[in-house]
């Protein structure tokens, strides 16, 4: 560790003493705003819109400023917020998706959040889902406190499947027997089935690669793994797909699918309310297929809050908003306006009930029950990475290299950059 | 002696003169001496900061930054991305600014015939230059969609086989160069219309009368009269296109593997995506670089343009 690094630890440790100091003093009557850097598109507006006004009722001397990044997604928002730390202005609150905690926490600008979380009796550490909590650690601390989890789940154009003398209530649970409805929707005249391989580099590709009992690497991280048999039954069974026109090869999934002419589609769980409102036909959302129809791993998808405030007064205030964000009002409605499973494990088992007859809802709680971390690279070329197998992806589906050539030379371009 | 006095004489007339000179300039300095600053702290100000940027191993918002001398040079050297996205930036900017520039000619010299319709045509043919391109490219985006693409829908409806627009290489280089046309070929029309009317249509009138034919009228006539302006629009075009970006991120974000992968992508790619601000830094540098250079050269091609 580096004299600045340790520096800036130090002072990190100083703030997070003071303000747990000032925790326990009587709240100030002066308004404290802070500022919250998000994402914004009506499916997630629909939650944080109401999450952020149910905060600033429950505390009003705390202001809330949201800062809307439009497009580029959680990238976006890092560099924004990135960006703004190193201009002196940090956020006071971020939006992280999962893949993104290290790049923060490596930047040395992310608030370890363990003292707040053992110190604060209002926080509900026993209440929360522990494998999500899990999810926000990092080298053993807390750094993301989650806002919700999605999962890869695969949803199914009802209507196109009746056309093609297939039966919506018994889906695909196989590889093979997705490929076999896959033919006969073609056959009916839609696209038959779309994995999502281009949402985030390898989301989809780790989920199907875990089923088929494989890895991404090695247990420290540091070896390479994803061209090994699993992967290259992984990387096969797609391009195949692909070759026989069985699987169209677009990211432009949700547009495909609501426009009707795609039978099924494998994306995120997140998608289990705006998709049915986006489509005008009935929407069904199953667990993704396995190799072998059971159960397989499912790396967790979704965000949390992290800190970044560098003043005690505001630090207070951005720990209270991400505790809130776990607390069962919020956790009720990221669980009822988004796809997200909240982190409230009281909130999931009401959810649970009042949803009985919703069967989406239901799949998208059992399977977020058993979900597992999405593959973090060490070191900081996690981007990097996941750039590199998506070209990868890319390749062996339009046809321009072997699957195993693909995860080949996608492992030889991925080693060097994960030098410890 | 004479002489000599006849110096002294004029020497204070002379200080006089630079004073009253001084005077004179010294307010038109201190007008423009706000947008001066401003110019030299957000403009050579921020070009400058990327030299030390370079140099150094520092990830965006990261509170440490190690120097590492030219070794972000020497990874640019050795990195296939950096010259792939090269060769696509110089294959872009030749095919979107030479068709641009053609295209914006021939409309501009059908336009000057159009009569009372020119007004309208000119606004039709000048919008996509107002649009806001992002928001444009999205469009084209859907156009060009190879399942629910309107294109590919004409092309199934004449009993063709649909094509990858946006997935095959070529196409999809091609499609950004189309797009990047669309959205240029008005403003080079609007240049080339201003040139056209400083043309006196008196030499016109006397080649006509000596026999000489309307292309025989545009090559010795038009085209070499047309030459500053067509040295400017090739400067802009060249700047414009070499800067495209935000077309190219919403259709194809550089694919397919990195088929439409230019600079400025690159550069927004290592930036802001993989957080590694240092090399992007040293992208950037070479990128100014380049594009001086460039524009050097065509400055120097000043000398073959004919003034009136």
């Amino acid at each position: 560790m580096s004299d600045r690094q340790v520096a800036s630890s130090l002072r990190m440790i100083v703030l997070i003493i003071v303000s747990l100091f000032a925790a326990s003093l009587p709240a100030a009557a002066q308004a404290v705003r802070i500022t919250f850097v998000r994402l914004t598109s009506a499916a997630h507006d629909a939650y944080l819109d109401p999450m952020t006004a149910a905060f600033e009722k429950a505390n009003p001397a705390v202001a809330v400023e949201s800062i809307k990044v439009p497009t580029g997604g959680y990238e976006a928002i890092a560099a924004r917020a990135l960006l703004s730390a190193a201009a002196g202005t940090a956020p006071d609150v971020v939006q992280v998706g999962w893949h993104l905690t290290r790049t923060f926490v490596e930047s040395g600008r992310a608030v370890a959040l363990d003292a707040f979380m053992k110190a604060d009796r209002a926080f509900a550490n026993d209440s929360l889902l522990p494998a999500m909590l899990e999810l926000g650690k990092v080298d053993g601390r807390y750094y993301l406190v989650p806002i919700g989890i999605s999962t890869p789940a695969m949803f199914i154009n009802e209507e196109a499947f009746l056309k093609a003398g297939l039966d919506p209530k018994i889906p695909p649970k196989t590889w093979a027997e997705t490929r076999a409805a896959a033919e006969r929707l073609k056959a009916a005249g839609f696209e038959g089935v779309l994995w999502g391989w281009s949402i985030t580099g390898n989301w989809i590709f780790q989920t199907m690669l875990e089923s088929a009992g494989g890895r991404m690497a090695s247990d420290d991280g540091f070896t390479v793994t994803f061209n090994r048999e699993p992967g290259v039954r992984v990387a096969e069974y797609l391009a195949d797909l692909a070759a026989n026109k069985l699987m169209p090869v677009t990211d432009q999934t949700v547009q495909l699918f609501s426009s009707g002419r795609l039978g099924m589609l494998i994306d995120s769980s997140f998608q289990r309310v705006n998709l049915p409102r986006a489509s005008k036909f009935p929407v069904r959302m199953v667990s993704i297929p396995t190799p072998d129809g059971r159960p397989g791993r499912l790396p967790a998808g979704g965000n949390g809050v992290m800190v970044l405030s560098q003043d005690v007064t505001r630090l207070q205030a951005a720990w209270r908003f991400s505790r809130f964000v776990t607390e069962p009002p919020v956790s009720r409605i990221v669980g009822e306006n988004s796809g997200y499973t909240p982190a409230n494990q009281s909130v999931i088992a009401a959810l649970r009930k009042q949803y009985a007859t919703d069967a989406n809802f239901q799949t998208q709680l059992t399977d977020a029950s058993r979900v597992v971390p999405w593959h973090s690279w060490p070191g900081p070329n996690g981007a990097r990475i996941a750039q590199i197998l998506r070209d990868a992806q890319q390749a062996f589906l339009l046809g321009r290299k072997a699957p195993k050539a693909a995860l080949d030379e996608a492992a030889a371009q991925v080693t060097p950059l994960l030098k410890p | 002696m004479s002489s000599s006095l006849a110096g002294q004489a004029a020497l204070p007339g002379a200080r006089l003169r630079r004073q009253a000179n001084l005077t004179r300039y010294l307010v038109g300095y201190l007008f423009i001496l706000p947008a001066f600053i401003f110019f030299v702290v957000f403009k050579f100000g921020a070009v400058a900061y990327l030299i030390p940027l370079s140099l150094a191993d520092w990830r965006l918002g990261s509170t440490t930054r190690a120097f590492v001398g030219v070794g972000n040079y020497r990874k640019l050297i050795v990195s296939p991305e950096f010259w792939n996205a090269l060769s696509n930036t110089g294959i872009y900017t030749v095919a979107v600014g030479g068709l641009s520039i053609a295209l914006g000619l021939v409309l501009a010299l059908a336009l000057r015939r159009a009569g009372r319709l020119q007004g309208l045509y000119q606004a039709v043919f000048f919008l996509p230059v107002a649009a806001t391109m992002s928001a444009m490219a999205v469009v084209w985006r859907f156009i060009f969609d190879t399942n629910i693409g309107v294109l590919n829908a004409l092309m199934r409806a004449a009993g063709m086989e649909p094509l990858s627009w946006l997935q095959d290489n070529r196409l999809a280089m091609a499609a950004v160069v189309l797009v990047g046309v669309w959205s240029n070929m008005g403003y080079t029309m609007v240049l080339f219309l201003a040139g056209l009317t400083t043309i006196s249509r008196d030499l016109h009138e006397a080649a006509a009368i000596d026999g000489a034919s309307a292309p025989r009228q545009f090559w010795s006539i038009t085209w070499p009269l047309l030459s500053p302006v067509t040295l400017f629009v090739v400067v802009i075009m060249t700047l414009r296109s070499v800067q495209a970006f935000d077309s190219i991120k919403v259709l194809t974000d550089g694919g397919p593997l990195g088929a439409t992968q230019v600079l400025s992508h690159l550069l927004y790619r290592v930036g802001f995506q993989y957080f590694d601000t240092g090399f992007a830094s040293a992208i950037s540098v070479v990128f100014f670089a380049l594009l001086a250079g460039v524009t050097l050269l065509q400055m120097r091609a000043e000398r073959l343009v004919h003034y009136q």
